[in-house]
């Protein structure tokens, strides 16, 4: 049975612009989605005076904004603030919020660095590509200047970037990454993920060529095939999979104009999804 | 300061109109008498313009006007109004169109520029017109013409006869109304009767008005000879006395209530006599003014007495409507509609966030017995999208007495999710199981 909740507060008229997720939030619940799907994301600079403000005359949340306004200024948790805002919206149950909140006070704990890292996957989980892809280039560049990044901490970011990149369509780039990643790590996986990039980058007649170029052993053409089927088979499961099965159907009875109709609208959709990907 | 405030009663008949008005909190509505030399609480429905200058006379001083050669009336503004016509008006030196609307909102505006000492330096809470029926085209119009008024538009209702007196009856002695009451109106051609059921063992008390037109009692044609007045008068009477022989079978009925110029005079002494035989009478033409005036007080500050009865009839909503909604981690039940609610003010909108799964549920509890039902909307298109991430827009309304119509829309999730361009309507029936 579906549940629905009241909505609290006002739909806001002016928008409030979140810099860390470079994301406009209209409503109280869009801030409380944030919170809890942006976990990774948040900092003191969450607890801002034009946020508060925003809360009080947008929002017309004022007895929130008072509260707020005490923890911005005396009490200086993100965790508590983030709590506040939470249970005054009653957004989840409230043995979630005290797990959401709990992961944010971890969070608080962590270095500058760590916290970086984590911002980066925060992006990274929301497919916001570009920006996590950012985020590691500068944890690359910065922290490497001033102190070496351990090889584990390195070879996450590369396999990260890597994912990221294949993502973006950018295969080459993305198999070299998984490359490093390997050679850091010494993970099949990596070397698995170099080889399905490089497949999609080249032709079939050079994939072959590359394969016997790099000594690429049958033990990991035969995890690379495993993975190609096992994502053919999640494939097929998925809305899509179905939209394209239905497309099939529409041209072999020759409904031409609903069957363009159909893939107008699933293209529309891949560009829109790619879009927000590469979103700064 | 409730000297200062006034609400008032607007009972808009095909052939004339009449004003009650009431300081808010005193339940004592009166009459306004047009005239000062003798009692006329009735306007002619009448409205002319002066040939040559844009003047316009509503009531005695149109007929006076258009007797003179001075104006030109605008006849039948009523059944113009019912129709939605243009009316051409031209007077010789202008000619001008004019929506039927239009003409009704300066009728009246004018209409009440007699009570300039009553209503002066008093501020208008509320006003309530009351008619016969409510008729949507009629309804469009009316409100259009109210617009012209200088009262807040969210102060101005609109109301049947049927509620009219019902507000009336409910503020009068208890004693009155303990059992069934019923009220015969004679203002138009054809008698009409209203039968008033009070059910004291619900809680609020149910009431239901049963309206019935009675063809074979009418009032004589205006051309009668006065040699056949009399015969026919004695026929009529006859014909009422056997009506409430019918009508008082059961003995249910301990009040009455006659309304309406057809009762004026003396014509009807064997039906009055039955009627005081064991039953209190009353007379008066001005009930459904009276009422309308103590609707528009309840309207703006309901009072204990009205909080006790709900008002059912065909164009009232028969059904509490509503929905299960989470407030922080409890279920609660959020009313949408309820019953009693006029069809034509029911209305509702508001947002909601939709926590899990793809479907509103609404929950129909007939007032007058019958089973609760659920009505489902389903919204099959929302898909893929996290728990609380899709706002919902809910409109509830009705189009018609028996019909409710919900209509759906996604608002989306700000930056997070666009919404769908799709709009889930429903219409449910009440008083009938769902499809």
């Amino acid at each position: 049975m579906s549940k629905l909740k009241f909505c609290v507060g006002n739909l806001a008229k002016k928008p409030y612009y979140i810099s860390q997720a470079r994301l406009r939030i209209y409503s109280m619940e869009e801030l409380c989605y944030f919170l809890c799907e942006y976990a990774g994301l948040l900092d003191e600079s969450l607890m801002d005076d034009n946020l508060i403000a925003w809360i009080d005359t947008q929002c017309g949340m004022s007895e929130l904004s008072k509260q707020l306004y005490q923890y911005a200024h005396f009490n200086r948790a993100v965790h508590t603030f983030a709590y506040a805002i939470l249970s005054a919206v009653a957004y989840r149950p409230e043995t979630e919020i005290r797990a959401i909140c709990q992961r944010i006070e971890v969070y608080e704990t962590l270095d500058t660095w760590q916290r970086k890292k984590t911002q980066a996957d925060q992006f990274f989980k929301n497919k916001q590509y570009m920006v996590a892809l950012e985020g590691y280039q500068r944890i690359l560049l910065e922290r490497g200047e001033k102190e070496p990044l351990s090889d584990a901490l390195r070879a996450d970011i590369y396999h990260n970037m890597g994912c990221a990149l294949a993502a973006l369509f950018y295969y080459k780039q993305a198999a070299a990454l998984f490359h490093e990643a390997y050679l850091l790590k010494g993970y099949t996986t990596d070397l698995v993920d170099e080889c399905a990039c490089m497949k999609f980058a080249l032709t079939e007649k050079e994939f072959e060529s590359w394969l016997e170029a790099e000594q690429i052993d049958a033990r990991v053409q035969g995890e690379l095939t495993k993975l190609f089927v096992s994502a053919k088979q999640l494939f097929e499961q998925t809305t899509v999979h179905e939209e394209f099965l239905q497309a099939d159907n529409l041209i072999e009875a020759g409904k031409r104009e609903l069957y363009q109709e159909q893939v107008d609208d699933m293209i529309r959709q891949i560009m829109e999804a790619y879009q927000g990907y590469t979103n700064f | 300061m409730s000297d200062n405030r006034l609400v008032l009663g607007y009972d808009l008949s095909r052939d004339f109109i009449q004003i009650s008005y009431m300081q808010l909190g005193s339940y004592k509505p009166e009459t306004f008498n047009f005239r000062t030399d003798k009692e006329l609480y009735n306007m002619p429905l009448r409205l002319a313009k002066r040939k040559g200058v844009n003047q316009w006379f509503v009531g005695e001083e149109a007929i006076s006007c258009v007797t003179s050669g001075d104006g030109i009336e605008i006849t039948n503004l009523y059944e113009k109004v019912m129709r939605g016509d243009t009316i051409h008006v031209s007077d010789g030196a202008e000619t001008r169109d004019y929506t039927s609307a239009e003409l009704l909102g300066l009728f009246i505006k004018k209409s009440f520029a007699p009570m300039g000492f009553v209503l002066g330096g008093k501020q208008i809470e509320a006003l309530v017109i009351t008619m016969s029926t409510i008729d949507q085209t009629f309804l469009a119009a009316l409100k259009e013409a109210a617009g012209m008024l200088k009262i807040a538009q969210d102060r101005i209702f609109y109301q049947n006869h049927e509620e009219s007196a019902f507000f009336y009856l409910i503020h009068q002695p208890l004693q009155l109304i303990s059992n069934e009451v019923c009220l015969f109106d004679f203002t138009d051609t054809f008698m009409t009767s209203y039968r008033v059921t009070m059910n004291r063992k619900t809680k609020p008390i149910v009431t239901k008005i049963a309206r019935m037109e009675h063809s074979g009692i009418r009032k004589p044609e205006e051309d009668i000879l006065q040699a056949q007045k009399d015969a026919y008068y004695d026929n009529l009477d006859q014909a009422l006395l056997k009506l409430l022989g019918q009508s008082f079978a059961d003995e249910q009925i301990k009040s009455i209530y006659l309304v309406g110029s057809g009762f004026e005079g003396e014509w009807y002494q064997k039906s009055l006599g039955f009627l005081c035989r064991d039953k209190k009478v009353f007379g008066g033409d001005n009930l459904y003014s009276r009422g309308a005036a103590l609707a528009a007080a309840e309207r703006i500050s309901p009072s204990a007495i009205s909080s006790e009865y709900v008002l059912l009839g065909k164009e009232k909503l028969q059904a509490n409507i509503g929905l299960r909604v989470l407030n922080g981690d409890e279920v609660v039940y959020e009313p949408v509609l309820d019953a009693g609610t006029a069809w034509h003010e029911a209305a509702y909108e508001k947002d909601f966030i939709l926590v899990e799964g793809n479907e509103v549920e609404f929950i129909i509890t007939p007032v007058m017995g019958g089973n609760v039902r659920s009505v489902t909307v389903e919204l099959a298109e929302l898909k893929g999208r996290p728990m609380s991430s899709t706002r919902l827009r809910m409109k509830v309304f009705m189009e018609a007495p028996s019909v409710v119509s919900i209509e759906i829309t996604d608002l989306g999730f700000g930056a997070f999710f666009a919404p769908i361009d799709q709009k889930w309507v429903k219409q449910i029936a009440i008083g009938e199981e769902d499809e």
